[in-house]
């Protein structure tokens, strides 16, 4: 994945820029940085939900997303979270949800998950298009550590079997290292990475 | 603490409204047998008189199928149209600017005066009284499912468009699950619209 942004403003003031990232097949990479840098007006770029800047970004094969909050369908079951979103077939979202440890719970509604479930669900979602590069944000902030813990394993194992690359953004260098990525900062007015 | 009221059975919590219902009709006969001018207030018992003659000739039978019919063809083309409508609005809002003043006029503009309208434009026929309803329905549901539009969540929209949902997935999962209380309420607004225009 090429990414190169030349430049992004918001309502005319610079607050990215100029960056060029090229990330490496199953390379790891997390932004760190003080929260209102623009980490995440980075991954929305990089995403391609934010096409509102001057630059470009060029992504080999398909690309997911794990947000900030588990951005689920409130109306669909787990397994339908799965698949609705994402095409695949229902037993490959049965196998992902194994994955994720929701086996047995394909038919319950997101609100009937807890916060940990929800995001892990969110997790299988991200990776049932065998995504080349998984983009996240903030994945394990509002988690206790010891369930943020077994989110950073599972996302390990998986990153590990799919060989897919990471950019993901946190503001904790320990995240980073767990999951041995590459680490770089965002800061500065316009922010550019360090 | 205090704790809620026990709730009345099913029967209890029906006696009322039969009750009152009972004394709207005793009110209505007491007022025309106080008139005493059929012709301007016929009772209660001489309404249900001639209800039963219309029935027993089919007349009433025929009649209100009529309606019924126009209703449902009112009320489908008037949903249709609405949520269409009232979708894009909310979403767009540039096109909402350009027809939001035509939506202030239609809102406002007398049932009558569209009814009157349409069967001198169109003739005094089914496709006149149909036409009618719809145009005046339609504003209605247009303005409360913009409502709904204007609600939808951000974020699952850019959880659609970073998994690369197809639109009609997108208007099936995404979109019109969370419209559905809007448009059950338009429907339900809408329905007693209709049914007291004929």
């Amino acid at each position: 994945m090429e990414i190169d942004i030349r430049s992004k403003e918001f309502a005319g003031k610079p607050v990215l820029g100029p960056i060029r990232l090229t990330l490496a097949p199953g390379e790891r990479l997390a932004i760190l940085g003080p929260s209102g840098i623009g980490k995440t007006t980075f991954l929305r770029i990089a995403a391609g939900l934010d096409r509102d800047f001057a630059g470009t970004v060029a992504a080999q094969g398909p690309t997911s997303v794990v947000f900030q909050e588990p951005t689920l369908l409130a109306w669909r079951t787990a397994l339908q979270n799965v698949t609705l979103p994402t095409g695949v077939t229902e037993s490959r979202a049965r196998a992902l949800l194994g994955d994720v440890g929701l086996a047995g719970k394909e038919t319950l509604f997101p609100r009937q998950l807890s916060l940990g479930q929800q995001r892990r669900l969110a997790l299988a979602r991200a990776f049932a298009p065998e995504p080349q590069t998984l983009l996240m944000d903030e994945p394990f902030a509002s988690l206790d550590a010891e369930t943020a813990g077994r989110m950073l394993d599972l996302t390990e194992t998986l990153l590990d079997r799919a060989g897919a690359s990471l950019v993901f953004v946190t503001h904790d260098p320990g995240e980073a290292a767990r999951l041995k990525a590459r680490s770089l900062t965002l800061g500065g007015t316009p922010a550019t990475m360090h | 603490m205090t704790s809620p009221p026990p709730k009345p059975g099913r029967a209890a919590a029906l006696l009322p409204a039969l009750l009152s219902l009972a004394a709207f009709v005793a009110l209505w006969e007491a007022l025309a047998a106080l008139l005493a001018e059929p012709g301007t207030l016929p009772g209660p018992l001489r309404v249900l008189d001639v209800l039963g003659d219309e029935a027993a000739s089919g007349r009433l039978a025929h009649a209100t199928g009529v309606t019924l019919l126009r209703v449902v063809a009112a009320f489908v083309v008037a949903m249709a149209i609405g949520v269409a409508l009232g979708l894009l609005l909310g979403r767009s809002g540039a096109t909402d600017r350009w027809l939001n003043p035509w939506l202030v006029i239609l809102v406002n503009l007398p049932a009558l005066v569209v009814t009157v309208l349409c069967y001198i434009w169109i003739g005094l026929n089914e496709l006149a009284a149909i036409t009618a309803v719809v145009l005046n329905k339609v504003p209605l549901v247009t303005v409360m499912v913009r409502e709904g539009a204007r609600a939808l969540r951000p974020d699952l929209d850019d959880m659609a468009q970073a998994f690369r949902m197809r639109p009609a997935d997108r208007l099936r999962h995404v979109i019109l699950p969370q419209l559905a209380p809007y448009i059950a309420g338009a429907a339900r607004a809408g329905l007693s619209l209709i049914w007291k225009s004929w």
